[in-house]
This record gives C-alpha cells, sequence and structure tokens, in this order.
C-alpha cells in the first residue's frame, strides 16, 4: 500500500499510521495549493461500537519546505481531543445525528471528537520563529454510521469544513473520516511481484495456472480513512512569490509526520487512565508514496520512520540508488526486462532518475517545460510541487508519465495512478532521462495494475466518489452500506 | 528551519494540550502525584545535578503528593525518571513536553536500590 501499515512496529499502531500524503494546485480554488495528509489505515466502515478516530496522544504535523534545504519552514500541527457526551452509554449515538454542534451534537452523539490548528514557521537558522494557533476547538464530523445514525452525511461533513484565520494567515481545514482514495492490487503484487494483467509472463504464473489479461483487483477498495485537510493561499507557503514556473521559489515539498510522547504508563490511576510525558519523538512519516514501502529495507522501515526527511541522502541513499524492485523484476518476469538486467548486471550503475524523482526534484531540461527541483541538490524524500504549475483541464492519472505536467510526481493528486506510476519508473521508463544511452524496455512502458482503462480514467473501482471540491476525497462509506460485505441490493 | 526530531528536547507549540495535560492530571490525583513524589523525596534530584547523595532513599510518596511539599507543589505535570546508565548515572527527568538530561551515578544506584527492596 502506499504507505498503510509499512512498517513492522507502526503497523501495531494504526493512529498513528500515515497511509497517504497528497499535495496539488487546487483545481477548483485559484491561488491556493491544498495538502492532505491521512491516517488509520483500511477502516472497514462497520467498525463499531467504537468507530475510528484520531489519537489524542498523538502529534499530527504537515511540513513544507520552500527552500530546499531539506527542513521544514513550516509546520502544521493538529491536536485532538474526544469527549464522551454520555458517558453510560455503550453507543457511538444515542441517536440521529444531525448536526456537529449542541443540542443535536451533545444529545445524541456521544464520542466527539475537536482540534487544534497551530501553524509553526521555523527560524531559517533553527528555532522556532513564530507559532500561531489557527484554531481550537474545531469540530471534527462523525464517522459515517448509516442511514439512522447519520442521515445527511454529506451536509454533516461539509460542516466539519472550516475556515481559520489570524492576521495575514488563512486556511481551509477539515479534519475527519473519508473514503480511501488510494488504489492498487496488494493481493497480486505481493504474491510474489505478480501483475494479474500480465500474470502469464510471471516467472510462476503459467505453472500456478495464472494467465495474461486476469483484471486487477483494488485492495483498498470500500475502506475509510481518516484525513487531515488544508487548503492555503499558495503565498502563504512559498519563500517568495515565483517569477515562473521556472523559478525554484516555486517549488514546495511537503510530508508529514505523527509523533508520540516519549513515556507512557499504563494504568496510571484508578480509572485506567494512562500518563504520557516528555518531549514528542516522531513514529510515522511520509513523502512521496511507496517509499518506505517499497524502497527500505524491512530492517530500516521503522528506523526511517523515526528519522527526518535529511536523512535519506546519507542513512537511507543506498536504497533509491539501488532499489530492490528493480533488481527483482528481471528475475520475476524472465525476458520481460533485459535491458534494466543489464543495467543492473553493473554495479557502479545507480539510479539517478529515482534519486531526482524521489529526493530532489526532476531538474529542468530533463521534462519539456516541466521542472520541480528543489534548486539545491539536497537529498531528502518529500512530495514535491511546483505550484506555478496550473491545475490541469484534462488531468491524466499517470501524471508526468502520462503528459500531466501537474500529477505526480509534481505533488500528487488524489487520483493519481501512484503505484503504475512508480512502478514503470523503477522499471526503467525514467532511465532515460538521465542516462540517454539507456534504453528502457518496452514493458517498462506498459506494465500496470489493471485497475484502470486509460490514463484519463480518473474512477479506479472503490474510488469514484471522489469530490471536484475540497476536501476531494469521497464521502467515506458508511458501516450500514460497507460495499465490502453488503450485497447492492439492500443498500439504499 | 525545524530541529531534527531525534534531538531531545524538540520545541513544540503545546497549545491547549498543555491546559489538558494539566487538568487530566489534577482528575487523577494522588496515585501520579505518587510517583512524582518518589523522585522528588530523593536529595539531589531535585537540584538535578548534585552528586553528593549520602542518605538512603526515604520514600513516602503519600504524604509528599498530599501534603504538598516546596518540590511536590511546584508539580504541574507528572515527572518520571528514567535510569539509563548505573555507571555513569544518565537519567532522563520526563514532564510534560520536556526531557531533562543529568548525571548523577550514586542517586542511579540508590533508585536501583529502592527497586530491588
Amino acid at each position: 500500500m502506499s504507505s498503510h501499515r509499512e512498517a513492522p512496529e507502526i503497523s501495531k499502531d494504526p493512529v498513528a499510521d500515515s497511509t497517504d500524503l497528497y499535495a496539488f494546485v487546487s483545481p477548483d480554488a485559484a491561488g491556493t495549493v491544498t495538502l492532505l495528509a491521512n491516517y488509520i489505515p483500511l477502516e472497514s466502515p462497520d467498525g463499531g461500537p467504537n468507530f475510528y478516530e484520531f489519537g489524542d496522544d498523538v502529534l499530527y504535523e504537515i511540513h513544507v519546505d520552500n527552500n530546499g534545504d531539506g527542513r521544514a519552514d513550516i509546520t502544521y500541527q493538529f491536536q485532538f481531543l474526544t469527549v464522551n457526551n454520555i458517558p453510560t452509554s455503550f453507543l457511538y449515538n444515542d441517536g440521529p445525528i444531525t448536526a456537529l454542534t449542541p443540542p443535536s451534537a451533545s444529545s445524541t452523539w456521544n464520542r466527539q471528537q475537536t482540534y487544534s490548528l497551530t501553524r509553526v514557521d521555523w527560524h531559517p537558522n533553527g528555532g522556532t520563529a513564530s507559532t500561531v494557533n489557527l484554531g481550537t476547538g474545531l469540530l471534527c464530523p462523525p464517522c459515517n454510521i448509516g442511514p439512522l445514525s447519520t442521515p445527511n452525511y454529506a451536509a454533516l461533513a461539509g460542516a466539519a469544513i472550516h475556515s481559520v484565520a489570524y492576521r495575514n494567515l488563512s486556511a481551509k481545514v477539515f479534519a475527519g473520516q473519508r473514503a480511501e482514495g488510494f488504489y492498487v492490487d496488494l493481493g497480486a503484487v505481493f504474491d510474489l511481484g505478480d501483475l494479474r494483467p500480465f500474470a502469464g509472463a510471471h516467472a510462476g504464473g503459467p505453472a500456478a495456472g495464472l494467465m495474461n489479461g486476469m483484471p486487477g483487483v483494488n485492495s483498498t477498495a470500500d475502506v475509510n480513512v481518516h484525513s487531515l485537510a488544508l487548503q492555503i493561499p499558495t503565498a502563504q507557503l512559498t519563500r517568495h512569490a515565483p517569477t515562473g514556473a521556472g523559478d525554484p521559489t516555486a517549488v514546495i515539498g511537503v510530508w508529514t509526520t505523527a509523533s508520540r510522547q516519549r513515556v507512557r504508563v499504563e494504568g496510571a490511576d484508578d480509572t485506567g487512565g494512562n500518563v504520557r510525558s516528555g518531549p514528542w519523538t516522531q513514529v510515522s512519516r511520509l513523502g512521496n508514496p511507496l517509499v518506505n514501502e517499497l524502497i527500505i529495507g524491512i530492517g530500516d522501515k521503522d528506523t526511517w520512520n523515526k528519522r527526518p526527511p535529511l536523512a535519506d541522502g546519507t542513512q537511507f541513499l543506498s536504497y533509491f540508488a539501488r532499489p530492490l524492485l528493480a533488481t527483482l523484476l528481471p528475475g520475476l518476469y524472465p525476458g520481460v526486462f533485459p535491458n534494466l538486467a543489464a543495467y543492473n548486471a553493473i554495479p557502479s550503475n545507480t539510479r539517478a532518475d529515482l534519486e531526482a524523482i524521489l529526493l530532489t526534484g526532476i531538474p529542468s531540461g530533463l521534462i519539456p517545460g516541466f521542472t520541480n527541483y528543489n534548486g539545491t541538490g539536497v537529498q531528502a524524500d518529500q512530495l514535491r510541487l511546483n505550484t506555478a504549475i496550473p491545475a490541469a483541464s484534462k488531468p491524466n492519472n499517470l501524471g508526468i508519465l502520462g503528459g500531466d505536467l501537474a500529477g505526480f510526481p509534481n505533488g500528487r493528486r488524489v487520483f493519481d495512478d501512484v503505484a503504475t506510476i512508480e512502478l514503470r519508473a523503477v522499471a526503467g521508463a525514467t532511465l532515460p532521462l538521465v542516462d540517454t544511452a539507456f534504453t528502457a524496455d518496452a514493458a517498462a512502458g506498459a506494465v500496470n495494475f489493471g485497475l484502470t482503462t486509460s490514463g484519463t480514467d480518473l474512477r479506479a473501482k472503490g474510488t469514484e466518489n471522489y469530490l471536484p471540491r475540497f476536501p476531494y476525497l469521497g464521502t467515506p462509506y458508511s458501516g450500514y452500506t460497507n460495499p465490502s460485505v453488503t450485497p447492492a441490493s439492500v443498500a439504499p | 528551519m525545524s530541529p531534527d526530531p531525534s534531538a531531545v528536547e524538540p520545541e513544540r507549540a503545546q497549545g491547549w494540550r498543555g491546559i489538558h495535560s494539566r487538568r487530566v492530571f489534577l482528575r487523577r490525583g494522588t496515585v501520579t502525584g505518587a510517583a512524582v513524589a518518589l523522585v522528588g523525596t530523593f536529595p539531589g534530584l531535585s537540584g538535578l545535578a548534585s552528586t553528593a547523595v549520602a542518605d538512603a532513599p526515604s520514600v513516602e510518596p503519600e504524604a509528599a503528593a498530599i501534603t504538598g511539599d516546596a518540590g511536590a507543589a511546584s508539580l504541574a505535570q507528572p515527572l518520571l525518571a528514567h535510569v539509563k546508565d548505573l555507571g555513569t548515572g544518565e537519567i532522563s527527568l520526563f514532564q510534560g513536553e520536556r526531557e531533562v538530561i543529568f548525571h548523577d551515578p550514586a542517586l542511579a544506584r540508590r533508585l536501583l536500590s529502592a527497586v530491588q527492596r
């Protein structure tokens, strides 16, 4: 998955487990950038009575590097507070939840969450330059329970979109449950790298009775996540107003982290309450999709989660330079990737293309009319967005590989087929950008997971309900109509 | 430029969390206070730097928590100690969102002695 349960330790701490990060020029709100950071993987919509929620004991952050030094210049912090309005009830709600505020909410909605949003600006030489509390007591929506409990859920969620401002700072913000937007065929790819459409070419495919042309299965269809969503005026994220798309100041690097306090004492009082103390220590990190999932070795995954992006250029660089998946592909698909196999066979060959895409941004001159280079060459895994490139009028889910300069790896939109894009890149499709002597294998430009029909198909199965407006991820699936288990005939 | 998250004391904005944490602590009462008093009653600990600890520890957690002597009265949040290394006496103290590391080999040995009774 993009970053769902991607490391052994964080897979046991879903509340703090980042799953996906998105950053894109808002297609419907000129002059703004949208940042989405998702947490809590694979929420079953009917997971009551204790439906999913953010952790009160987790510090969620979205960081922005706007000068290419690999460090955060701006951080948005989310901290949650959960109350039981009806402590004697065992239910999430005792009646229909028709509003987020009293009297409807407090009389029927038992488990209610609010949060604070804080913007921290970091001084260029270290330390905090300013800290602004943009909002306190901001209301989250409930989870989508069902037609009796959360009628007109879209309106409820809409009421949880807040506009906050303080002096010259402003944002639109939402924090709550959303439908999962990421799509990938996990069942196949983690079965020894199978790609169902090409299973007949897999080394073990024919013997197992697999054949080419099998449709993909979206493993993350029909589940929900919890999303932190921000829409911010671009001028509040870049260090200067850029002169154009070629100006490095137009590029921002984004990543999200979750932190927990260093000490936790279980059952510290007679009510079973816990004590948490000490500084926040990072336990989860996510920039580009699939980096920790597919690039970093399992023995280093949780360490990677705890390190800053700057560590990617030092401690973890070897994983990017010669990714294991690239060395496995020729063996998994014999005869399909001969050029990649030959490239891999030379020990001194490294993947400068992947290092550029994931660690520095793509310099100008490699792709006509495009750059998201950070301007410094500092290597750090960040989702880099050139904010001066406008949203596409006819987007392609393959992003830049599909000729759409507004898509991944120029930031990431909710519908981008990042799994296919990165698979093709690892397979060598982007290597000719930096090594003109290399010819990509034909398969590198063709492999996919079989989840979309074409580049212009923005509705992979299970992601049909993206919104055209903030917060862009679809209305979460309700527990009652849980599409993963409920036959369509009984769905209202 | 943000600090390295692996640094000992990253400064973070507390916002309303500090207030909330204080309220939680006050609600939780004496048991948490006992943990505070446990370390608070060890000579030298409150000063963070003393190595001249001669007396055996005297643990009176409940009394300290309730009566609120000079040390306990100023504790708004739980204070937790982690003895990391007996040889160097490295001890981490956690309170609120802070961690303070200091070295006191004699105190570290006495804390160990206390839990081995």
